[in-house]
């Protein structure tokens, strides 16, 4: 982006104040040894930020309020199955994962495009159903991880995001991307452009999906075990980061790295809170908080581009 | 006269169609579920869909308006732990109702408020609002909400205890009060219509005269009341108070509307046909309790149920922008 | 007669009284231009949707005058717009033709101030007569109407409001040609008959020349010129569109050179 858009730089500063202030308190967390373990702790929040993004980027309404519990889903499969049952190695739980992950999506991108459901309701649905799913399969959380899949949350923590930024880059790159962003702008002008709305509408919650696969092994690494109410709270935090870091809610505008950046955000507060040891529910009200003043920053800015 | 009559009666057909839904599902409940008819059974039915009801009351009126509410289940927790920490301070029964109900109702007229005036959908600001309203109770009560349940309470929803010559707790005519209520509200007042009028065509409305800001306001102030009354008879059940209470009623209230019949898209529907969806809901999970299908199985259940509804009623198109 | 509604410039430093224009009741105002040229949103000023910069809209009760300044006052002060799209701006699709009637006017009774349905239901079939409603039932959708139809509930809705000024915003627009010589009959009927000021937005200038007793002509986002009756002639309508008419004539003649 040549221009830096209002909202990024409101981001960016904020982002700029929370790591400033967490360097100052806790310097001892970014020293180059410690680095790795903290992007490990970090790594889950902004992934599921990312896998939050392409649905909203494909307008008309777009969001994925299951995208939470579908981490979580994906946590206790890979921990009770892949790891449990399976004993899988590497790649191949690293495969089903994704591709499991890409499959939920797309079975949300379905409902939206095949069935016409809205796409809060059909995510609606599907979180209940992820969420429920997850604690039949593992109704306590429990099980642990082999040593490969741990490196992953400290040697290897940069593995996840380099692996979901190269994906996304080589996206980039195809016409679908612009695509992606005309079908936010407006369903009827890029149809009438020769776009074809549904299948990358489609496309975009399985992307999302796919992404998700990824935020689960991460997410894996870290708790190192599987726990299946750890989705829930993780949708809020989503859609918090992708708004707070600039993507429009609206559609059409933003991308991956605006999701990145709010994901980060969101971790900084995190640390913020929990370092001067506030209540989890103190750290509850700041997310709301949070949620709230980017959606209303979204908004303002949006209006004032429209005006 | 004749064809608003016949409008009405076209109007209740299909709400015909979901009254005999109810007596099926009861009937087929009956077969596979050993006790499921018991007079007991049917009571416990009726009270735990007048909790789902009320609640579920608020979102309908949301949901004609366009709008749809997330703060219900942080709403109810909030209203749950404190009329909890009021009681246990002695405040007398009428003040607790009334204080937590104002602001339940206050949290929910900022929801409406904020989502109409700065054009915020209010899906993300109900969760927002919601959030924060739970956890600051939370953190008041230091997550271990303290304090009491007060007699009279209890006997409002106790299965054991009467209304009058009813055999039913006295929840249950509050219930039947409030859906008559807010049925002829949604009918017979100027403003009931002038929802149906935003949801229909919020352009148009506006240009009809009716004032957006004020109805969203009020609406969602309506459900915030709502969400808070039924956040004070639940501590009536449990006797205990917990502000993630609430949790099963996200889902419950938006499928008790949809199962009525009522499309998310707005500019329709009736309380009248929630209060139906909700105890076709209760009927449902009740039968699947009795079929021992755990907990989350029924909300894995409920999610594929809901998809299907809508996907069969949200026929419709909506043309305004959600987001 | 004196005037009912008058519009008057907002800085009148340059005139003696800035008033621009004045119209009776019981008389037919047009309003005519290339499309895009303010004369939509000099219609939207008067119902006070749209302030201006320029102008103010002033409506006389009594012996005050009162300027209008927000689209509720219009109203209560019984200046009643109907909008130009009915489909967008109009129709309320999920509500039946009776409440898209009396969405402006319901009839109440009881102490609980509470809808009378029956007496809202006679008076659409009033309305349905005068106007020659096709319609099957009250409680249909409004989507069932034709439209022409539709634009006429939209009409028979502003007349249950009791306008004393009523604004149309290309009324005839997409509607068959028997129907919009009823409109033009109506409107007539309206002024003459009912005493009505009606102000008539049109891209139709054959109906403004058989209707209107003044043509507002606008150019460039304002006002442009005043024809009135006598000297209201295609010739001069369209030199107006185009700029090509220099100054300003009020009703009474006077120049605001």
């Amino acid at each position: 982006m040549s221009r830096v858009d209002p909202q990024l730089r409101l981001s960016l500063a904020l982002l700029a104040t929370l790591a400033a202030v967490n360097l100052v308190a806790n310097p001892a967390r970014f020293a180059p040894e410690q680095l790795l373990t903290s992007l490990g702790l970090a790594a889950p929040v902004i992934l599921v930020a990312m896998a939050a993004t392409p649905s909203i980027l494909s307008g008309s309404g777009g969001i994925d309020v299951s995208i939470g519990p579908m981490v979580g889903l994906l946590n206790v499969v890979i921990v009770r199955y892949g790891v449990g049952v399976l004993d899988a190695p590497p790649w191949l739980a690293v495969l089903l994962c994704v591709a499991s992950g890409t499959a939920l999506g797309l079975a949300n991108g379905l409902l939206v495009v095949l069935a016409r459901l809205q796409p809060i309701v059909a995510t609606l649905s599907s979180y209940l159903v992820f969420a429920g799913l997850s604690v039949l399969i593992m109704p306590e959380p429990g099980g642990s991880v082999p040593r490969w899949m741990a490196a992953l949350a400290k040697e290897f923590s940069w593995l996840p995001l380099a692996g979901v930024a190269l994906a996304w880059s080589a996206f980039r790159w195809t016409p679908s991307h612009r695509d992606l962003l005309a079908i936010g702008g407006s369903d009827r002008a890029a149809y009438t452009a020769g776009v074809p709305v549904d299948v990358i509408r489609c496309a975009a919650y399985a992307m999302g999906g796919f992404i998700a696969g990824i935020a689960a092994l991460a997410m894996t690494a870290l708790i190192g075990s599987g726990d299946p109410n750890i989705g829930a709270p993780l949708t809020l935090k989503a859609i918090a980061a992708a708004a707070l870091g600039g993507v429009s809610l609206a559609g059409g505008r933003g991308g991956l790295m605006n999701a990145g950046i709010g994901g980060l955000i969101v971790f900084l507060i995190d640390l913020t809170l929990t370092g001067v040891k506030a209540s989890v529910f103190a750290l509850q009200v700041a997310l709301g908080v949070l949620l709230l003043g980017a959606v209303m920053s979204n908004a303002f800015l949006a209006q004032r581009r429209s005006a | 006269m004749a064809e608003v009559m016949r409008g009405t009666i076209r109007r209740w057909g299909s709400s015909l169609a979901i009254v005999g839904l109810v007596v099926a599902l009861f009937a087929v409940g009956g077969v596979v579920v050993d006790g499921f008819a018991s007079e007991r059974s049917l009571r416990s039915i009726l009270v735990l869909a007048a909790v789902v009801g009320v609640a579920s009351a608020g979102q309908t009126l949301v949901v004609i308006i366009g709008g749809i509410d997330l703060s219900i289940p942080f709403l109810i927790g909030f209203a749950n732990v404190t009329a909890a920490q009021l009681f246990g301070a002695e405040w007398p029964w009428p003040m607790v109702v009334l204080t937590t109900t104002v602001m339940t109702g206050t949290i929910g007229a900022l929801n409406g408020w904020l989502s109409c005036r700065f054009r915020l959908h209010p899906l993300i600001v109900t969760l927002a609002v919601g959030t924060i309203a739970q956890g600051a109770v939370l953190w008041w009560t230091s997550g271990f909400p303290s304090g009491s349940v007060p007699r009279e309470l209890t006997a409002v929803v106790s299965l054991g205890s009467a209304t009058g010559p009813l055999p039913v707790p006295p929840i249950v005519p509050l219930w039947l009060a409030i859906t008559t209520c807010l049925a002829v509200f949604e009918r017979w007042t100027v403003l009931g219509r002038h929802l149906f009028a935003l949801g229909s065509n919020p352009v148009a409305a506006e240009l009809a005269l009716v004032r957006p800001q004020r109805v969203w306001s009020i609406t969602f102030g309506l459900s915030g009341i709502l969400a808070g009354t039924t956040g004070v008879l639940l501590l009536g059940f449990t006797g205990q108070s917990s502000g993630t209470i609430g949790s099963p009623y996200l889902f419950q209230t938006i499928a008790a509307v949809v199962v009525g019949g009522t499309p998310l898209s707005g500019g329709q529907g009736t309380v009248a046909r929630t209060a139906l969806g909700s105890i076709l809901l209760v009927e449902l999970s009740t039968m699947l309790v009795g079929l021992r299908l755990p907990s989350p199985g029924l909300q894995v259940v409920f999610g594929l149920v809901l998809a299907a509804l809508v996907a069969v009623y949200g026929r419709q198109k909506h043309t305004r922008e959600l987001l | 007669m004196t005037a009912l509604l008058r519009i008057r410039l907002r800085d009148t430093s340059a005139y003696h009284d800035g008033i621009v224009f004045a119209a009776d009741e019981g008389s037919i105002v047009g309003l005519a231009g290339l499309e895009g040229h303010g004369q939509r949103e000099f219609l939207r000023m008067i119902c006070g949707l749209q302030p201006s910069d320029e102008y103010v809209a002033e409506l006389r009760e009594g012996d005050e005058w009162h300027a209008i300044e927000s689209y509720g006052a219009a109203a209560a002060r019984r200046v009643i717009y109907v909008p130009g799209d009915r489909k967008t701006e109009g129709i309320l699709p999920t509500l039946s033709i009776l409440d898209n009637f009396a969405i402006l006017s319901y009839p109440r009774r009881g102490r609980a101030r509470l809808i009378d349905w029956r007496r809202a239901e006679a008076a659409l079939h009033q309305y349905v007569k005068w106007l020659h409603i096709r319609l099957a039932k009250a409680s249909d959708l409004p989507t069932s109407l034709s439209g022409g139809s539709q634009q006429k509930l939209l009409l028979a809705r502003a007349l249950a409001a009791q306008p004393r000024v009523l604004l149309l915003d290309d009324p005839t627009r997409g509607v068959d040609h028997p129907t919009k010589l009823e409109f033009q009959r109506l409107i007539t009927e309206l002024a003459r008959g009912e005493g009505l000021l009606v102000l008539l937005l049109s891209t139709e200038l054959e109906e403004l020349l058989a209707t209107c007793d003044h043509c507002l002509i606008f150019r460039n986002g304002r006002l442009s010129a005043a024809l009135d009756r006598s000297s209201l002639s295609l010739d001069l309508m369209v030199a107006g569109m185009f700029g090509q008419l220099e100054q300003v004539r009020d009703v009474t003649g006077r120049s605001s050179a």
